[in-house]
């Protein structure tokens, strides 16, 4: 029985512990918008999520050598975004492999305020030499953010199906008549 | 460009985190190594170390599969997609199977769920049948080659590599094709045999002969047949069409892998092996089984089947009511004495001593002191004053807090007693409470007069009004008890005490007694009566409220004072756990008060207070606030205050009127009830309770979390002002309002969704205990989950829209 409770004890504190983990929200790939040379590189560049729409968005780049195909993650890449409409109102952020869960692949994450045609730049440089490429994107408008927690809102009809049924069985089971016979 | 070290070290350290995935995993392990332990102390030695190895190393798999670089890198190469799906689908679900988990996992359940919830779903017709079913050989085959050809047809493959819901869908319907293919290949105990094992010879090797076909489509199409893939770069020189035959080529050798070596196993079984009466030996190995159904046991002679019988044909049924012993009544009880906060060190210790109220009454004093001070004499900007900080934010967050994880802790601690005290001292307090206000009534009044007052004259917004808010408290329960016996303003007046009582009732603490037989010998009755003074000790009060101990039920009007505590001579009385909201199952008759389902005053309290958890966190949202100044142009009023209390006679009074009206009309209808439509009212409104209580937390939890800075901007103002020392002036410029995280947004839906659904079992429990049968029961339930529903639904509502940030300033500003 001590060893029951404790037994107990210890699934409850690990639960509990399970509850505060976050959820990393890192980069790592999601769909490939862009792939072509720039410069040396072969820059292939992907957004998360997929399909695309107004909101925090991810933007990974995967660079590699352009004639041996190897990887790079030592070059400076700095992703900038800006909305058609606003061609002057540009976001700059410093892609870096830490914020990718693909260690191979250097990331930032962006909001994208509205939705419409926005502007992706990316730059690179290695060795006091830059190089640069650019692609539009289109993002559709953002669900509204209740969808984001629908499965909170909706989790209690879990539980209320589930009780449910086991009202409904346990009724049955009332009201049945007891077996005679084993098998 | 980096080093291939270098590359091998990034892809190993490209490990992802999913909560989601983890702790599923986590609590799997947990459970079932905790059941494996109890299984094998009873004597189980069926469950050998290598079950629970098997086990352990099918979850790590797992882990690895989705979470290890095979996860991240899977979008990029499509043989290492499938090597993710070969763990899946042939490695992970033969070890899961292998460890028998069903009886562990049962027995690692905690026993009150598994015989309660557990145990009628088991035993539910729909549910056996159907997964008898499904683990058929033919069925579970036909399941396993669907879910593998139609999720690698290329349509259903890019969905999958284009959207996360669908990859985690796809990966869970690989997972659970082969968690039943794999089922009859295993025959995990104790299930039992229903077939000839010969079949699955064919069953294995048709499901090969699909598999080759399928690899062979990938390894040798001219195209490359995912989209996906064909779009990205080559990865160490492989094309697209390269990296999609060496994925058939994978998922060619490890399949055919995994049947032969499943079909040699099976074959060697069924040619070299004794026949096996295992599982019933092992069954008659089982702990024996108190209830009088029918179980799993020693088998008699017509039970044993001869081994070339016949395939089944459906006419064979399970057994009637036959469980496992583990899911009834074992013996083992689940009950355990309440767990007394009087005994925990330290902690025990300081409430047992008699001054300790005392404490934190002159803490609470200092603190309420403060701000009487700040908010009279000092600087009137909200956000820097800490009569605008202080109780807005902070107390009223820690006031429901404390409720949630103790008790009535505010009242325990409540500075307004020593105002109480000082009146009694001087003038006495001898007099009755009249009997025509001995109702909660006049709380009821002055609740809804504050909730209006603090929205029409924004109270918030004035540290002025705030301090002579706190002034007035403490000249009130001066005069009140002054002059009335016992604790007349606690128990009639006082509005915060109310709310505390009312929201008490879901607490997981209660003074009570530990045994109620001392109480029946006892003929003192200190716990009321008070104990008297001797030579070392002086005299300690009763129960001011009247509340007597063994009669007492809830904490409802109890303000923890520990004075029953104290005074009881034979120690019987504790601060005890408590299931939440068990109090408002029952309807006994409780010292003190009476019969709540009676007591129309209490329930229009508590009507009262969840509808204004509702209407107060409307009062702050932007839709709202937007409303009432377009009403308020559109009427052409010249201020707010009409339209706002229009809006709150509507909230506190027309609506809940209403809808607990249609609630009992039809309720009553329904049920053939014949009692008065306000009797029934009065007693469902108790259901409500949890809904809102959860409300309040959301509420003021989320302003405690984005505003608890705005104390320390305020402070050091006010040291400063007041020249108790130098303080850095740039340092509290911000009082601000953080933005609202998703994790507080996730906090706030969980609250309301355990306040929703322990209403609706508190309402279902009234009623079936209410009603006989079913039927009436559910009818009388029903319009009251309706209203429930609202609320929670409001409550959504309200989280997702923008709140006023008051008595603080909104981030950037």
């Amino acid at each position: 029985m001590m060893t029951t409770h404790s037994s107990r004890k210890f699934l409850v504190l690990g639960l509990f512990c399970l509850v505060w983990l976050p959820t990393q929200a890192y980069g790592d790939g999601g769909t490939a918008r862009f792939s072509g040379n720039v410069g040396d590189y072969r820059m292939t560049v992907f957004t998360e999520p997929t399909p695309l729409r107004a909101g925090p968005v991810d933007v990974s780049v995967l660079l590699q050598d352009r004639q041996t195909g190897g990887f790079v993650t030592d070059a400076a890449v700095t992703i900038s975004v800006s909305h058609t409409d606003r061609p002057l109102n540009v976001n700059r952020v410093s892609a870096t492999t830490a914020s990718a869960t693909n260690k191979l692949f250097q990331a930032a994450s962006f909001e994208f305020a509205q939705p419409g045609t926005w502007n992706i730049g990316v730059e690179v440089r290695e060795n006091q030499q830059a190089d640069s490429g650019e692609f539009e994107l289109n993002v559709a408008p953002r669900f509204p953010r209740w969808v984001d927690f629908i499965f909170w809102i909706g989790f209690p009809v879990i539980p209320i199906a589930l009780f449910g049924v086991r009202e409904s069985v346990r009724y049955r089971n009332a009201r049945a008549p007891t077996p005679t016979a084993t098998r | 460009m980096i080093s291939v070290d270098s590359s091998f070290q990034a892809i190993l350290s490209s490990w992802s985190f999913d909560v989601w995935i983890v702790a599923p995993i986590v609590l799997s392990s947990l459970l079932y190594l905790r059941g494996w332990s109890v299984l094998r102390q009873r004597g189980a030695q069926r469950f050998g170390a290598w079950q629970l190895a098997a086990f352990c190393c099918g979850m790590a798999l797992l882990f690895i599969a989705l979470l290890s670089p095979i996860e991240t890198f899977s979008a990029l190469m499509l043989r290492m997609h499938m090597v993710q799906h070969l763990l899946l689908m042939f490695l992970i679900p033969p070890l899961l199977w292998l460890s028998a988990p069903e009886l562990p996992l049962l027995c690692g359940l905690p026993s009150g769920m598994r015989r309660e919830w557990i145990a009628p779903l088991y035993r539910w017709k729909p549910i056996r049948s159907g997964f008898a079913f499904l683990t058929r050989p033919p069925v579970a085959w036909g399941v396993f080659v669907a879910a593998t050809w139609i999720w690698h047809l290329p349509r259903f493959y890019d969905a999958a590599l284009s959207s996360g819901i669908l990859h985690n869908l796809e990966h869970a319907c690989f997972f659970w094709a082969a968690m039943l293919f794999w089922w009859p290949v295993v025959q995990p105990y104790p299930s039992r045999l229903k077939y000839s094992r010969w079949v699955l010879l064919p069953y294995l090797f048709l499901a090969a002969v699909q598999g080759t076909v399928l690899s062979g489509i990938l390894s040798f199409a001219n195209d490359v047949i995912y989209d996906h893939y064909e779009l990205l770069p080559q990865v160490w020189g492989i094309t697209a069409i390269d990296d999609q035959a060496i994925a058939g080529t994978l998922m060619w050798l490890f399949g055919m892998l995994a049947y032969v070596i499943a079909g040699a196993l099976v074959g060697y079984k069924l040619l070299f092996a004794p026949r096996s009466r295992q599982l019933h030996f092992a069954v008659a190995d089982m702990p024996p089984v108190q209830s009088g159904v029918t179980t799993y046991g020693p088998p008699t002679a017509t039970a044993v089947r001869p081994a070339n019988r016949r395939l089944n044909r459906a006419k064979h049924r399970p057994p009637v009511r036959q469980q496992l012993p583990v899911l009834s009544h074992d013996g083992h009880s689940s009950y355990r004495p309440a767990r007394d906060l009087l005994n925990v060190p330290l902690l025990g210790q300081f409430l047992r001593w008699n001054k300790s109220r005392l404490v934190l009454q002159f803490v609470m004093f200092a603190a309420a002191a403060l701000v009487i001070v700040d908010g009279l004499f000092g600087s009137q900007i909200v956000s820097l004053n800490l009569a605008g900080v202080l109780p807005w934010i902070h107390w009223r967050g820690f006031l429901v807090l404390g409720l949630l994880v103790a008790g009535n802790l505010f009242c325990m601690a409540c500075p307004f007693k020593l105002s109480r005290t000082l009146g009694k001292k001087l003038f006495g307090g001898r007099q009755h409470w009249p009997r025509l206000l001995r109702s909660k009534w006049t709380a009821v009044g002055l609740l809804f007069v504050f909730f209006w007052a603090y929205e029409v004259f924004s109270l918030w917004q004035s540290p002025w009004w705030t301090a002579w808010i706190a002034v007035g408290y403490f000249l009130a329960a001066f005069v009140v008890d002054g002059f009335f016996r016992g604790a007349a303003f606690c128990k009639y007046v006082c509005p915060i005490g109310q709310f505390n009582f009312v929201q008490s009732l879901v607490s997981p603490l209660e003074v009570r007694v530990r045994d109620t037989s001392v109480c029946e010998e006892c003929t003192t009755k200190e716990c009321i009566r008070g104990a008297a003074a001797t030579a070392t000790v002086a005299a300690i009060p009763g129960c001011e409220l009247h509340l007597y101990q063994p009669r007492k039920s809830s904490n409802f009007d109890c303000t923890f004072c520990l004075d029953c505590v104290h005074s009881c001579p034979h120690q019987n009385v504790g601060i005890l756990t408590t299931l939440l909201g068990r109090e408002l199952l029952r309807d006994p008759r409780r010292s003190g008060i009476g019969k709540l389902g009676s007591r129309t005053d209490v329930a229009a309290l508590v009507l009262l207070l969840v509808f204004a958890a509702y209407v107060n966190a409307a009062g702050m949202v932007a839709p709202v606030l937007d409303l009432v100044d377009r009403l308020q142009a559109q009427w052409g009023f010249a201020s707010r205050v009409p339209v706002v209390t229009a809006g709150y006679v509507l909230g506190l009074g027309g609506v809940p009127l209403c809808l607990l009206a249609v609630a009992s009309f039809v309720g009553r209808r329904w049920s053939g009830d014949s009692e008065s439509a306000l009797r029934i009212a009065t007693r469902f409104s108790y259901m409500l309770v949890p809904l809102g209580f959860s409300m309040w937390l959301a509420h003021y939890s989320f302003h405690l979390f984005t505003s608890s800075g705005a104390f320390s901007a305020a402070l050091r103002r006010f040291l400063s002002e007041f020249g108790f020392r130098d303080v850095e002036t740039a340092a509290w410029v911000c009082s601000c309002g953080l933005e609202t995280a998703d994790w507080l947004l996730r906090m706030e839906l969980m609250l309301l969704d355990a306040g929703l659904l322990m209403s609706l079992y508190v309402g279902y429990r009234i009623a079936r205990d209410r009603y006989f049968g079913m039927r009436r029961a559910l009818g009388a339930f029903l319009p009251w989950a309706g209203i429930a529903m609202l609320l929670f639904l409001a409550g959504v509502w309200l989280v997702f829209q923008p709140m006023q940030m008051r008595g603080v300033m909104p981030m950037g500003m």
